[in-house]
């Protein structure tokens, strides 16, 4: 009855697998050398991410998603959902200001940070609303 | 209170939408108005500012009855606008800048403009539309900034900065009447093209008189501004706040990714009427950002637009005792709502409706079968509705406005005209109207109003496909109706869903961009050879729900 069904749920099911991989052998070679490497292929998994999430093709790291109107809040959750099962880390979106969740390269900085135990909760602080 | 409801008693004789700020601006020009991020407005400041921009429009060859389009996003300078173009007796167009130029034009189009406002945001979209040809050479672009707006292929004419040098005294009335438009809205149409709904000084007065009234808004309250300026649910908080001579807090939309950060500006701009479409509060309940007894300067919280999930209502209700909840029902068409449903009481159960209530004064709701005869108490019918917010119809399009506008059942022997919501309903027992759907292919996601057959048009204009359909499955998330898309491609083609969504957001806003698809060989057809949209319905609610976690 479903020929192709090609939902995004089962994608990241998919995606989660492969990247709980990778991450796990980039993670083992990153604790080896430098840990420059990570962010390339981080940046590279979570442009894979988004463009499924989003189901759009973005065309650069740096596209503004959130001008674009792409990421609204229900892709925003499906994002974080992807987030936690590809890279096995929790984001909280209580933490999140709207800049690290941008672009492709700042959802890829947060996902590393994050990663590293530097969650971006030290970034909120000059970043609060203007709802003072 | 005597003072209050002696304003209450002037504002009422308010006839077109500027009066109201004018009568504020005039009793107490010191009085907050807008606050809009860091910048705050007086009623005195607002009004100036608004008198100085007509006189300039004026000046640049805006006539009574011209039409104004805005391609700006919520903000005080939108506002000051939206006066600026009533006081020079035209009417405004506010559009969507999200939306995609190729849409945009359609409505430019039909609209026929003098005159174009935007700002520095929009600046993409104007480039867009001046290399589609689609803004003729006379149309002149201003600023609705201190700062001119300037792209690849323009300069705006104007900045508010030069309207200083114009007078901020009230202007002579451009010989506005009440039943003059004040606005035109554009929603989604069936065939691909948007319809213009014509909004009249008086649709807009009658419903915020009574809403001022019934809800008892006041100078002292903090008023939220959440709804983009193309929904005429902001016709709302924009003119029932002046009316009551409250303050205006535009919300950034920003904001509406971030739940916490959403619940944090309700509580530090100690809000006291919350008013929005039931999706934002939907999301506020699925993360759970309400603490009990937060936000202790609330006394109202309103939604309009489509149906409350009754969970993230009782959700409310438990954590917000002292907070009134009232719902809200009604079409453009017939100006921001028609009936109105105050909950006296947490629902029981999850299950539980919550009815669209009674008419607002002045309006009726009749639930009729296909002769136009009231159906019995119980029975579901079409709902039609009547009375002082009825649009007079679809700008330019006769045929439209006859289909959706007739005349009504007679009582005592008067003609009445109704209009055709395209909503089913039944009268309870209790006299309350309670919703049930649509009679067609119409559908609510996240508040906004869109016509499946608008993506279906937009979907057939594809080269690579063969053919495609739209249906909508309920969800019990936040976001209301989820737009799934079946589609073939031509044969021997391998067609992405990616690639399809990104040729239909060249065409149409994200919001009507599918969020489910299903690529087929050829579509499901039923016995009559046509598209099994029922099929398709079906298996895309199966395929969701055994992928659930």
């Amino acid at each position: 009855m479903i020929p192709h069904a090609d939902d995004v749920t089962q994608r990241l099911r998919w995606l989660a697998l492969t990247g709980a991989l990778v991450l796990s052998l980039v993670v083992a070679m990153g604790t080896l050398s430098s840990p420059e490497p990570i962010e390339e292929e981080v940046t590279a998994q979570v442009r894979e991410l988004v463009q499924l999430v989003l189901n759009a093709h973005i065309g650069s790291d740096d596209t503004d998603i959130v001008e674009t109107g792409l990421l609204d809040s229900l892709a925003l959750v499906e994002l974080l959902v992807g987030i936690e099962r590809e890279f096995n880390v929790q984001v909280e979106l209580e933490s999140l200001d709207l800049d690290n969740l941008r672009s492709v390269r700042s959802i890829a900085q947060m996902v590393f940070d994050t990663k590293h135990g530097q969650g971006p909760g030290a970034v909120t602080a000059a970043g609060e609303t203007d709802g003072a | 209170m005597g003072s209050r409801s002696t304003e209450l008693l002037q504002s009422s004789r308010v006839e077109t939408l500027d009066g109201y700020l004018r009568l504020q601006a005039e009793g107490a020009p010191d009085a907050p108005a807008l606050a809009d991020g860091d910048e705050r407005f007086t009623y005195g400041r607002l009004e100036e500012s608004a008198n100085r921009l007509a006189r300039l429009l004026q000046d640049a060859g805006c006539r009574p009855g011209d039409r104004i389009c805005l391609l700006v996003s919520k903000s005080a300078g939108a506002i000051v606008a939206m006066q600026a173009a009533l006081k020079a007796g035209c009417a405004y167009v506010p559009i969507d800048i999200a939306s995609p130029a190729p849409r945009v034009e359609r409505i430019l189009t039909a609209a026929e403009p003098r005159m174009l406002l935007t700002a520095q945001p929009a600046t993409k979209l104007v480039d867009d539309l001046l290399e589609r040809g689609a803004l003729g050479s006379q149309l002149a672009i201003g600023s609705v900034d201190a700062d001119p707006v300037e792209g690849k292929h323009f300069r705006s004419a104007f900045t508010t900065s030069e309207a200083d040098a114009f007078a901020g005294e009230a202007l002579p009335s451009p010989g506005t009447s009440p039943d003059d438009p004040a606005h035109i809205l554009f929603t989604s149409g069936s065939t691909g093209v948007p319809k213009g709904v014509v909004i009249t000084h008086a649709n807009v007065t009658n419903f915020v008189n009574w809403a001022v009234t019934y809800f008892g808004i006041e100078p002292s309250d903090r008023v939220s501004g959440h709804p983009p300026l193309h929904f005429d649910l902001s016709t709302f908080d924009i003119y029932g706040t002046f009316a009551a001579g409250a303050e205006l807090h535009i919300v950034p939309s920003a904001l509406n990714l971030l739940p916490h950060k959403l619940a944090a500006f309700i509580e530090d701009r100690e809000l006291t009427q919350w008013f929005s479409v039931p999706s934002i509060l939907a999301y506020l309940a699925k993360f759970d950002v309400v603490e009990q007894g937060a936000f202790p300067h609330l006394k109202r919280l309103l939604w309009c637009g489509e149906v409350m999930p009754t969970p993230a209502l009782m959700y409310f209700m438990a954590r917000l005792p002292h907070v009134r909840f009232t719902n809200l029902y009604g079409p453009t068409e017939a100006t921001i709502a028609s009936s109105y449903y105050t909950v006296p009481e947490r629902p029981a159960s999850e299950s539980d409706p919550i009815p669209i209530g009674i008419p607002c004064t002045g309006e009726e709701l009749l639930v009729l079968n296909e002769q136009l005869e009231e159906v019995p108490r119980g029975e579901i019918g079409d709902l039609y509705i009547g009375g002082v917010g009825l649009s007079p119809g679809y700008w330019r399009d006769e045929e439209k406005t006859r289909a959706a506008f007739m005349e009504g059942p007679r009582t005592s022997g008067e003609p009445r005209r109704i209009y055709r919501t395209g909503d089913l309903a039944h009268m309870g027992e209790d006299e309350l109207v309670y919703f049930h759907g649509r009679a067609d292919s119409q559908i609510k996601s996240r508040g906004y109003r869109i016509e499946l057959g608008e993506i279906e048009v937009a979907l057939n204009a594809l080269d690579s496909l063969r053919e495609a359909a739209v249906v909508a499955v309920d969800t019990d998330s936040f976001e209301g109706a989820t737009i799934c898309c079946a589609y073939a491609p031509l044969s021997g083609r391998e067609v992405r869903q990616d690639e399809v969504a990104d040729r239909l957001r060249e065409v149409l806003p994200t919001y009507m961009i599918p969020s489910r698809w299903m690529a087929f060989d050829a579509l499901p057809k039923n016995v009559n050879g046509k598209i099994d949209r029922a099929g398709l319905k079906t298996t895309f609610a199966e395929a969701g729900s055994s992928e659930r976690e």
